[in-house]
């Protein structure tokens, strides 16, 4: 008994052994590649370092992070982080919710709604806020023209709340077909059974999707969620291109903030605080995704 | 096992060899090779045509390397950082002398370009030489003078009866009348990252100054830059919304697209819009004077193009043969031809003059902004500062702070980043 379970045991252990060794080589340039820059960074976030400096790199401690960091303008760059990334996120599970629904009823013509839904997934951010950019244009935009039809008048980026507005949208739009094509694969492979039964004992529409389909979506909702919220409080490109932060600092966001470091003032030890600090903040929410997924 | 082992030497003896002379062909190559690091613009498409005469003349290959105008800086930095010398010829922004200046890029190229007898630097205004020069050491000489001046509507004028404004309060008086008349009276940009460069220029017309050059100390809430800056915002009313959140292109699209009266603009953009091509409906219809002043100051910030050498370059007494060719007192007709606008040196014959003249009329415009013009704050923390001040003035021009808050707020942050570099007192 004893030796019937230690063989399989030993067996395993070798195959692993011999398994680790061939990836060894993978993995050790995984791991620089992925290490090494935030070892470096890390290093550069607790230096003087700066490109606009002829004088040796010297060890400062946590001063970037007393002057960068733990600052008013940090927290107000994380409240423009955390706003994009929540409303937006909202917005396109309830908008992604129903369109999924309605795509997953097989009708005539549902392919093409699907490949017409998926076409701002196949833009970069940088199209993205380029073309929106044009729309928005308050002088000569679509968007203007669009709005005399109904006498309006409203310059999206000439305020904090519609250019805030703005961005959350064009996160929502460019992002949106992910999250429909994630819900509609989830709803596609939920068993029938328990709906058509929830249905035969009177259950209403709010009562079946409520407390039925979306219970049961829940893990691949929660998955929609980390991934976006990942991705989301990252969001560069688009601010960027469409409002370069403003108006004033009105959507500024972290990213934005560790780019205007090391981009604007070329300092780079203070883009590396700010950088270690956005990685502080997404790092738990990456892993409850891997502890969620079982990597 | 002998003829292995001889076998074994020949081959190693050959593979030195191949390496040595690979080496001296690279070394040799080098030699009669310059890399020119450039960005498109009308100024680099000139030096491009310079290259095969030049080529033909001295027997030096030019290699050109074209980066995005916004990727130039960050590339000559983390270049000087590494202490790379593969480029020998570098084109830059004249507001990001102090950065380059600071983290030692550049060669002190004035030296060379005094006891050129070619380059004839007794040509190049005081002024001039000013704005590529940092802590007395001259780095860039200039590629392209781009003060700001007044750009005008001449058809508009004439029909509303304007006058060409000496003082902002007559170019806000023209931009009142244009407004009542269904025109945007005025194209001034105030967007997050572009307000401070022409409200700054404001500024100084009025007499003012971001801070005091000897203490630090920010002036914002002085008479004069308080003064300058609340006629800026008493413009906003009559600009066109993009121009209020864009910078000087969109300002420049708003005057090829839409009636705008009037607009402070660098001399730069009249490669577009004095182009029938680009600029079709008002390329003919533009006029340019001189910048509105107040309180007997004319002072002016001058942007530009400028070129030096590559503080690691191999190539250094190559790479000045190529700006001495380029830049020189006899190659001053071909590179005008080529399509460069005006570097701002004195000209001579009149044949000069009158291919400058059709290239850029503007000229006597330029050459009388330049006499009263100042190169941006020499101070390692200007482009934080430019930052600040840019988004302070937009966000006062957006209405998402009041007047008075903003000029404190304007203040405040300027303290702040000199208390940080240790320039004044928490």
């Amino acid at each position: 008994m004893i030796k019937s379970e230690a063989r399989p045991a030993r067996k395993y252990s070798r195959s692993s052994g011999l398994a680790m060794l061939f990836s060894l080589p993978g993995l050790l340039l995984l791991l620089s590649v992925v290490l090494a820059p935030l070892i470096t960074g890390f290093y550069y976030s607790l230096t003087n370092s700066s490109l606009i400096s002829s004088e040796p790199t010297k060890f400062v401690g946590l001063r970037n992070y007393k002057s960068d960091v733990f600052t008013s303008t940090f927290g107000d760059a994380l409240k423009v982080s955390l706003q994009i990334t929540f409303f937006s996120i909202l917005t396109q599970l309830l908008a992604g919710y129903v369109i999924a629904k309605v795509l997953a009823r097989s009708m005539k013509g549902t392919s093409f709604f699907v490949s017409v839904i998926m076409l701002p997934m196949l833009l970069t951010p940088v199209a993205i806020g380029m073309m929106w950019s044009l729309l928005l244009n308050p002088d000569i935009g679509a968007i203007k023209w669009l709005q005399s039809f109904v006498g309006l008048d409203i310059n999206f980026l000439s305020s904090s709340g519609t250019a805030m507005s703005a961005i959350i949208f064009l996160e929502w739009w460019g992002h949106l077909p992910f999250v429909v094509l994630v819900l509609l694969a989830g709803i596609l492979n939920l068993p029938k059974e328990i709906i058509e039964s929830a249905s035969i004992d009177g259950a209403n529409w709010w009562q079946l999707n409520l407390r039925i389909i979306i219970p049961m979506l829940a893990p691949v909702i929660a998955v929609i969620v980390i991934i976006r919220s990942v991705n989301a409080f990252r969001m560069f490109d688009t601010i960027f291109v469409l409002t370069s932060g403003g108006p004033g600092n009105a959507t500024v966001n972290l990213p934005f903030l560790a780019y205007k470091a090391a981009f604007t003032y070329f300092d780079t030890s203070r883009a590396s605080a700010i950088s270690v600090a956005i990685v502080a903040i997404v790092m738990p929410v990456y892993f409850i995704f891997l502890k969620m997924t079982k990597v | 096992m002998l003829n292995s082992n001889s076998s074994k030497r020949k081959v190693l003896v050959t593979i030195i060899s191949v390496a040595l002379v690979s080496s001296m062909a690279v070394s040799a190559r080098a030699a009669q090779e310059i890399n020119v690091f450039v960005t498109a613009s009308p100024s680099s498409d000139a030096l491009k045509a310079m290259g095969p005469g030049f080529t033909a003349k001295t027997g030096i290959k030019v290699n050109y390397v074209t980066v995005p105008t916004g990727d130039i800086i960050t590339k000559l930095l983390l270049a000087c950082q590494t202490k790379s010398s593969t480029n020998d010829v570098v084109q830059f922004d004249s507001q990001h002398v102090t950065a380059l200046a600071s983290a030692g890029c550049l060669d002190e190229v004035g030296l060379r370009a005094v006891a050129s007898a070619e380059y004839q630097d007794a040509r190049i205004p005081a002024q001039l030489k000013a704005y590529g020069t940092y802590q007395g050491k001259r780095l860039g000489i200039p590629l392209s003078t781009e003060p700001y001046i007044l750009w005008y509507r001449k058809d508009i004028y004439a029909k509303l009866g304007l006058k060409v404004p000496k003082t902002w309060t007559q170019y806000a008086s023209n931009a009142k009348k244009c407004h009542d008349a269904g025109y945007y009276g005025s194209a001034i940009p105030y967007g997050a990252a572009a307000a401070a460069y022409r409200i700054g220029a404001m500024i100084h017309n009025y007499g003012g100054a971001f801070f005091d050059k000897n203490t630090y100390e920010p002036t914002f809430n002085s008479a004069k830059s308080t003064a300058a800056i609340k006629m800026a915002m008493d413009l906003v009313y009559t600009t066109p919304a993009s121009v209020i959140s864009g910078g000087g292109l969109v300002a420049v699209q708003a005057m090829q697209e839409l009636d705008v009266c009037q607009m402070l603009n660098a001399t730069g953009w009249y490669s577009t819009l004095g182009d029938a091509k680009q600029s079709p409906k008002v390329y003919d219809k533009l006029a340019l004077a001189d910048a509105p002043h107040m309180n007997g100051s004319k002072e002016t910030f001058l942007f530009g193009w400028l070129i030096g050498i590559n503080q690691y370059s191999e190539q250094k007494t190559n790479a000045w043969k190529f700006l001495e060719y380029s830049l020189g007192k006899t190659n001053v007709e071909a590179f005008l031809k080529a399509g460069a606008p005006p570097t701002g040196r004195v000209l001579f014959s009149t044949s000069q003059k009158a291919v400058l003249a059709k290239v850029a009329p503007y000229t006597a415009v330029m050459d009388s902004a330049n006499k009263n013009a100042i190169p941006l704050y020499r101070v390692p923390e200007i482009t934080e500062i430019m930052d600040v001040v840019n988004r302070g003035l937009n966000a006062m021009a957006t209405k998402q702070i009041s007047f008075d808050a903003g000029i404190a707020k304007l203040n405040a942050d300027v303290k702040a980043i000199f208390v940080k570099s240790g320039k004044l007192k928490g």
